[in-house]
């Protein structure tokens, strides 16, 4: 046999030794690295230790470490060469190889040490690209009664990710984009050209110099800077490791996607400029960290394509923050204290009313007591925390638009979860008006979460056939969950109409249950809620919502998933507004070959309001029948060949002008290239 | 003072009604700002066909109140100008307590390559802004 495995582990290699020991056993001698001749080690290539004719006599007593993992047991030998290759691609970067030699009396030789890097060419250490994309081109081969203007019936349309990365030792490039063509305009990210582009990220880093263009978020959330994921410019000093770190952003307000506004910061007054600094005085015990910004635009809105809505206004202003951010008792305790102030100009810029100050702080301390807990077999664990935090009425980012303002808030909240049990559980008192503003209520809020999951262990007999599963009992694997939230509101300072009393009460109680088996599932769920307005402002209400959910795979092509659900909406003031909503839907899958297949899913909805302002029944249909003539694989394109077809019903009972009922099917042909680089 | 009442009355600028009460916690149930995502992804998204994915939508709101909303999904390949929408589920549930809620929408379609579109119709409360639209494409799915 021309290969022939090298070393077994040491410690078998000990036992197998007879007790004479070979004269030569200390011999000294020095193994070789052979250097590849392509002059670059890739991720791929096989590790080659040419090894003297003294080392071959005791073979079984050496040990190969690559970055201090055992990997001897996947060494070969052809010849005099002792050969590793990795089974998975080695990370571009610096690696070293050990080989050790172990002694039966217990000494340790270190035969050869070596560093290397892997690279992709001689050139740079680390190059890459990969493309994933299609593209459709679809005729629509018959039609009845489309809403006039009808597309046209030839059409295109197609989506590619592109992604890229270029680097050496000491400098890295990387990059993503998202591109989308489609020859009907309004359905491209700026609803204005066939091509256009999704988000994209440009990065690049440089010993401990790195900058990000495009979009990206510069810090984790705070008080000032909360869900904000915007185009724009970052540069840091620093590694997050490092003792200090900080960073200079500029990010455009209004979230965008598409070709416009190149990296985001060209336009001052729809833009973010701030800078943060981050400190480790005590490594990961502790993190202190600072942030200033100023901007302005409308943050609250997205630009189209974004799938963002809002109020279109544009305000401004600026915020900072200080966060004390401290990991105790190896990480079971966690203090977290943030103090942020703010300038903010609600009503418009350079309109109305000038920048109102205001300030804001929040403090949370979370205790995880157990580490590594087992009981009866099943790991613990259990997480207790409370939250204080006060922020002012005119309190307000730019950088933070979904940022609460106008709390004052205690919580407290705990976690607990044993084997397949988890329960979490949280209550909260808060009041507003926290400026006391003597023309405004003061409303007192009492919330409280409860949330439950179980998923029983069961205890399954073994199966007679060793290659079969255990079988499940008649009702499967359960999983069961029980959620409750409640929010008690009242006004404890008369003001701006209201008087003291109860204000507001609100109830939601859900239940899921879902039985799981080798082959199918099917889950129920039902939630109520109650909604109350005491001061008769609003319409008090009760709703029930009741789904079933199933799926199936019957056999090995078939899939069948149906569900079903019903809601109803019990107007308590007004009862001609009660209301009700059913949909059923049926998912049906089915693969003739490995590239033969097609589904079909079927829908039913129908919305009536009981005082018929609302009456509404929809039918639609949609089905695929697909051929992959070629699968894409590495560079070569794959094709699919599609008969795709759609059938929309629409009776509006008291909308006539809504009804429609139409059909249409097209037959598509579909180019896949997903190369990698 | 009126000048801090307008201040407020300007955050809660969905108070169409009741401008009587301005704190945020005590005003009209209204809906001030809607996104949508695909689990954690921003949309445009693009997907394997066969994948998994959600669509979920992040509610600011003032006040408390039913949310009456109806998921629904266009596609694959739409008419752009006209899009058929179909109804996956729809959602009746009490809001209030916290600005910000997560209303988590089906499992939407990815069987066919091409754009979908994914929209929350909001029938209450009134939105005083266009319902945001979401789209995602899906692209043929890669060989192991």
């Amino acid at each position: 046999m021309k290969k022939k495995a090298v070393a077994c582990a040491v410690l078998s290699a000990c036992l197998l030794q007879i007790a004479a020991i070979p004269a030569t056993y200390a011999a000294d001698w020095s193994p070789q690295l052979v250097v590849p001749t392509s002059g670059a080690r890739g991720p791929s290539d096989a590790l080659r230790i040419r090894l003297p004719a003294a080392a071959i006599a005791v073979l079984d007593r050496l040990t190969l470490e690559l970055d201090d993992f055992d990997v001897t047991a996947l060494v070969t030998r052809e010849g005099n060469d002792a050969v590793f290759s990795s089974p998975q691609p080695l990370p571009y970067g610096p690696h070293t190889l050990r080989l050790i030699e172990n002694a039966p009396d217990g000494t340790i030789t270190e035969r050869g040490v070596w560093q290397f890097d892997v690279r992709k060419n001689a050139t740079f250490r680390e190059a890459e690209g990969r493309i994933s994309s299609t593209l459709n081109i679809i005729q629509r081969i018959a039609d009845d009664d489309l809403t006039e203007p009808t597309p046209r019936k030839t059409q295109a349309n197609g989506a590619a990710q592109l992604s890229g990365m270029l680097g050496d030792d000491a400098w890295r490039l990387k990059g993503n984009m998202d591109l989308l063509y489609n020859t009907q305009e309004s359905l491209t990210p700026r609803q204005k050209d066939q091509l256009d582009m999704g988000r994209f990220l440009l990065q690049a880093e440089a010993g401990p110099v790195s900058a990000q263009a495009g979009h990206h978020a510069v810090a984790p959330d705070s008080l000032i800077m909360q869900a904000f994921n915007r185009r724009g410019v970052s540069v840091k000093g620093g590694r997050d490791t490092d003792p200090v770190n900080g960073t200079l952003f500029m990010l455009r307000t209004q979230d965008i996607v598409g070709f416009q506004e190149g990296f985001g910061i060209g336009d001052k007054n729809n833009r973010v400029d701030g800078a943060t600094i981050v400190g480790r005085p005590a490594g990961d015990a502790l993190t202190l960290s600072a942030m200033y910004l100023t901007g302005e635009g409308p943050s609250q809105s997205g630009a189209v394509g974004t799938g963002v809505a809002g109020d279109t206004l544009s305000t401004g202003g600026s915020a900072a923050n200080f966060v004390a951010d401290s990991r105790l008792l190896d990480k079971s305790l966690r203090l977290r204290g943030e103090y942020a102030a703010s300038r903010y100009d609600f009503d418009g810029l350079n309109t109305g009313n000038e920048e109102e100050k205001d300030d804001a702080y929040s403090a949370l301390v979370t205790y995880s007591p157990w580490k590594n807990k087992v009981a009866n077999g099943s790991p613990m664990a259990l997480q207790v925390g409370l939250e204080n935090k006060e922020i002012g009425t005119f309190f307000k980012s730019p950088a933070n638009p979904i940022g609460v303002t106008d709390r004052k808030a205690t919580r407290g909240f705990g976690s607990f979860g044993w084997g397949g049990f988890n329960l979490q559980s949280s209550l909260g008192y808060e009041t507003d008006n926290v400026n006391d503003i003597a023309l405004l209520p003061r409303t007192e809020s009492i919330q409280t979460a409860l949330s439950m999951t179980y998923t029983p262990t069961l205890n399954l007999a073994p199966p007679a056939d060793a290659n079969q599963q255990p079988s499940l009992p008649w009702y499967g694997q359960p999983t069961y969950g029980l959620t409750y939230l409640s929010l008690d509101q009242d006004v404890i300072k008369a003001g701006a109409g209201l008087t003291e009393g109860d204000f507001h009460e609100t109830k939601n109680l859900t239940a899921v249950a879902s039985f799981s088996y080798t082959t199918w599932m099917w889950s129920v769920n039902h939630s109520i809620g109650k909604d109350t307005d005491f001061t008769n402002l609003a319409d008090d209400t009760e709703t029930s919502t009741t789904q079933l959910a199933a799926n199936f795979r019957v056999g090995e092509k078939l899939t069948i998933g149906p569900s079903v659900q019903y809601g109803q909406v019990d107007n308590v003031t007004t009862p001609a507004l009660s209301s009700e909503t059913y949909t059923a839907l049926l998912n049906l899958g089915y693969a003739f070959t490995q590239r033969v297949n097609a589904n079909v899913s079927y829908s039913v909805n129908r919305q009536k309001v009981d005082n018929s302002s609302v009456d509404t029944k929809s039918n639609d249909l949609i089905g695929s029948l697909n051929w992959i003539v070629q699968q894409a694989q590495g560079m070569q394109p794959g094709f699919t060949l599609s008969l795709e077809g759609q059938y929309h019903d629409m009776d509006d009972r008291v909308l006539v002008i809504n009804n429609q009922n139409n059909y249409q099917i097209f037959l598509k042909g579909s180019v896949s290239w997903m190369p990698v680089f | 003072m009126t000048r801090t009442l307008k201040y407020l009355l300007g955050l809660s600028a969905a108070l169409a009604i009741g401008l009587q009460i301005a704190s945020t916690s005590a005003a009209t149930f209204a809906i001030s700002r809607i996104a949508i995502t695909f689990d954690d992804q921003k949309p445009p998204l693009i997907t394997e066909r066969g994948n998994d994915i959600s669509a979920q939508a992040e509610v600011l709101i003032t006040g408390n109140g039913l949310l009456k909303a109806t998921w629904e999904v266009a596609g694959p390949n739409p008419d752009g100008n006209n899009p058929q929408y179909r109804t996956l589920s729809n959602v009746n549930q009490p809001l209030g307590g916290k600005d910000t809620t997560v209303i988590k929408g089906p499992k939407l379609p990815t069987e066919s390559t091409g754009p979908y579109l994914v929209r929350l119709r909001v029938t209450e409360p009134a939105l005083p802004f266009e319902t945001p639209i979401a789209t995602y494409n899906v692209i043929e799915k890669k060989k192991n």
